[in-house]
């Protein structure tokens, strides 16, 4: 019987945690804020969670062989300590590629055609066609606009197959190594990023936070990227210098500014992207929909199956990356 | 050769040079504005400037209009007088209306005027988000096959969605599943996650979704109208959607317009009410332009002219 410590047990059906036990675990579940003395500690092999380690210290798990976070990130996790004893960790991959790419389509659909507004003119019962005769002129389209995405990896390439129907003109990716991706037009370099920021009329944040993307939108980069365009991210908040962001966008640099995800969370009261004109903000939800706890256990209980027969699992975290 | 151009579109003169250069000659108009002249042959103007106006002008020979829907069409007249060509836009709406249908559906499904409405108060809250939907993987019932309907479809099979389309006959069409013919109206309102309405209003579209075709709908079917009113009965939708037995609507178009400021359309649950715009986008414009240029340059060439309408036809 492999001990295994579960987090989040609402994530599965009752059947499922059957299943779990009959694959050959021998599972506690607990709270991800769990306090777990160093002796109730020390029983499990495998752990599955995501913040338990900010309250029961990792030390405590001394027979510890496997950890899997129940996220697809693993920021709350001690990834060093865990790199360091040569423990192996694991992700969620993929699950929420679909419904986050689904959100960007969605909010950029909302900004071109202005759907704030017309909700606006709903409420007020007031008919006003947008028209050709307006100043600021009518709704935009996605057809024929320029879209770099920022990270080329699952959220990215789904976002790329999603926009190619839309027939954009271009859809160029970044990536650390400038490798060729199927879903992109073309992908570059990070380092190339300065070139190709001022070509695109959107631009989406997807690449992961880590110590050398801190800040990667400082007040110079932004200023590269076109007054007429749309900035989305869909990542992390700490990508941008949020200051400088807001700053920007009320100097009137930026078309708009749709985001899930803030330098501080939740989002301040007293931040002005809340009541901002052109910012198009959810509360760091894009990746969730009626499918996140479908999605998740299959595949929880896949990898577990994986452990328990001693197969790969997939998912592992790449300690030299960090991510 | 005249050219009498309406310009609905707030271009500017020298988007005209075009056919100047072609050897036309060329009066631009404002919509409200009579013909300054009665001598053209060739006239950019829509079916309510041809009713009010085309009588007086003897020498027109064809019309460009740019609308898909011909349900305005001075038929009659059009019956006449046969050696007017009237040239319809169909072709020019797919992308941009197909664009809004998506992006209708994917508000409806994300839940964005929940969201929207925590935003104001500055409240940070999942509280809704696991009921919101995904387009991954949906059945789809486009009704209608043609140009708006087929965009729609290349564009849900990106989501991984099953497309059904209906037309008259359930003749198979490309980029659709399948295709169901309009008598099977209630299979596909039974089947489909989401149904766009893409159709032009005839008369054997009228009402093709009245409140039985909506009652065998899914609870969480979201209904889009991008084509005309009269499709789709507005009070049973209207009471469907207050009583939550479908989880949302995006219209573009109403069976009376302007939706009177005392419809109870405004205000009904999951609803979002586009004031018959959607089509209209700087794009559009543009791509009229192109429009308009390929039919002159095939007319002054004598070369046979594209989307040529037959009166009484209805599409």
């Amino acid at each position: 019987m492999i001990k295994l410590l579960l987090t989040d047990a609402h994530l599965f059906t009752g059947e499922q945690l059957e299943e779990i036990r009959a694959m050959g675990y021998d599972m506690d579940t607990v709270s991800d804020r769990a306090q777990l003395s160093p002796d109730a500690a020390q029983k499990y092999e495998a752990v599955m969670a995501y913040g338990l380690f900010k309250h029961t210290p990792l030390p405590y798990f001394t027979n510890l062989k496997m950890v899997h976070s129940v996220a697809t990130g693993v920021e709350a996790m001690p990834v060093a300590e865990l790199a360091a004893r040569g423990i192996p960790l694991y992700k969620g991959k993929d699950l929420y590629s679909i419904p986050m790419a689904e959100w960007v389509i969605c909010k950029l659909l909302e900004a071109l055609k202005r759907a704030r507004e017309m909700a606006c003119l709903q409420q007020a019962h007031i008919w006003r066609k947008r028209s050709w005769a307006f100043t600021d002129g009518a709704l935009e389209e996605l057809y024929g606009k320029s879209v770099l995405i920022v990270g080329a990896g699952d959220i990215g390439r789904a976002l790329a197959s999603m926009l190619r129907a839309f027939e954009v003109a271009e859809i160029a990716g970044v990536n650390t190594t400038g490798r060729q991706v199927a879903e992109f037009d073309r992908c570059v370099r990070f380092d190339a990023l300065d070139c190709e920021l001022p070509k695109a009329d959107i631009v989406v944040i997807t690449c992961p936070l880590t110590e050398a993307t801190y800040h990667l939108f400082d007040a110079k980069r932004l200023d590269l990227i076109r007054e007429d365009g749309i900035l989305v991210n869909v990542s992390r908040g700490k990508l941008i210098d949020e200051g400088a962001l807001v700053e920007k966008l009320t100097a009137g640099g930026l078309a708009w500014f749709i985001s899930d995800v803030f330098e501080t969370e939740p989002l301040p009261k007293e931040s002005p992207l809340w009541e901002m004109e052109n910012v198009l903000i959810t509360p760091h939800n894009s990746f969730i929909t009626y499918m996140r706890p479908i999605r998740m256990s299959a595949f929880l209980l896949k990898n577990l199956a994986a452990y328990a027969k001693g197969e790969p699992l997939e998912g592992p975290v790449d300690y030299q990356k960090g991510y | 050769m005249k050219i009498l151009a309406v310009n609905y579109f707030a271009w500017p003169p020298e988007n005209y040079d075009v056919f100047v250069k072609m050897g036309y000659e060329v009066d631009v108009v404002l919509p409200g504005d009579p013909p300054p002249a009665d001598d053209y042959e060739v006239g950019f103007f829509e079916a309510s400037y041809m009713t009010t106006h085309a009588d007086k002008l003897k020498k027109l020979r064809f019309v460009q209009m740019q609308t898909a829907g011909h349900n305005h069409l001075p038929v009659e007249f059009m019956k006449a007088n046969p050696q007017i060509q009237v040239c319809g836009g169909s072709g020019s709406y797919g992308k941009s209306i197909s664009e809004w249908a998506i992006g209708g559906v994917l508000q409806i499904l994300r839940r964005t005027p929940l969201f929207e409405g925590y935003r104001l108060e500055k409240k940070w809250s999942w509280e809704g988000s696991y009921d919101a939907r995904e387009l991954w993987g949906s059945v789809c019932g486009v009704l209608g096959t043609g140009d708006i309907g087929t965009e729609c479809a290349k564009k849900l099979a990106a989501f991984n969605c099953h497309v059904i389309g209906l037309n008259t006959d359930g003749r198979k069409v490309a980029h659709f599943d399948e295709c169901l013919p309009t008598s099977e109206i209630d299979a596909l309102c039974e089947r489909c996650d989401l149904l766009i309405n893409t159709l032009p209003l005839t008369p054997k579209t009228k009402m093709l979704m009245g409140r039985a075709q909506l009652e065998k709908c899914k609870k969480t079917a979201v209904i889009v109208n991008v084509s005309r009113g009269g499709i789709i009965d507005e009070e049973a939708l209207a009471d469907m959607l207050n009583a939550g037995l479908l989880m949302g609507a995006a219209f573009d178009c109403y069976d009376v317009e302007p939706v009177p400021p005392e419809s109870r359309l405004w205000d009904t649950k999951n609803f979002i009410l586009n004031p018959h715009c959607c089509g209209v986008t700087m794009g559009l414009s543009r791509r009229y332009l192109e429009h308009y240029i390929e039919n002159a340059e095939n007319y002054i060439k004598g070369r046979p002219l594209a989307g040529v309408i037959t009166p009484g036809r209805g599409y």
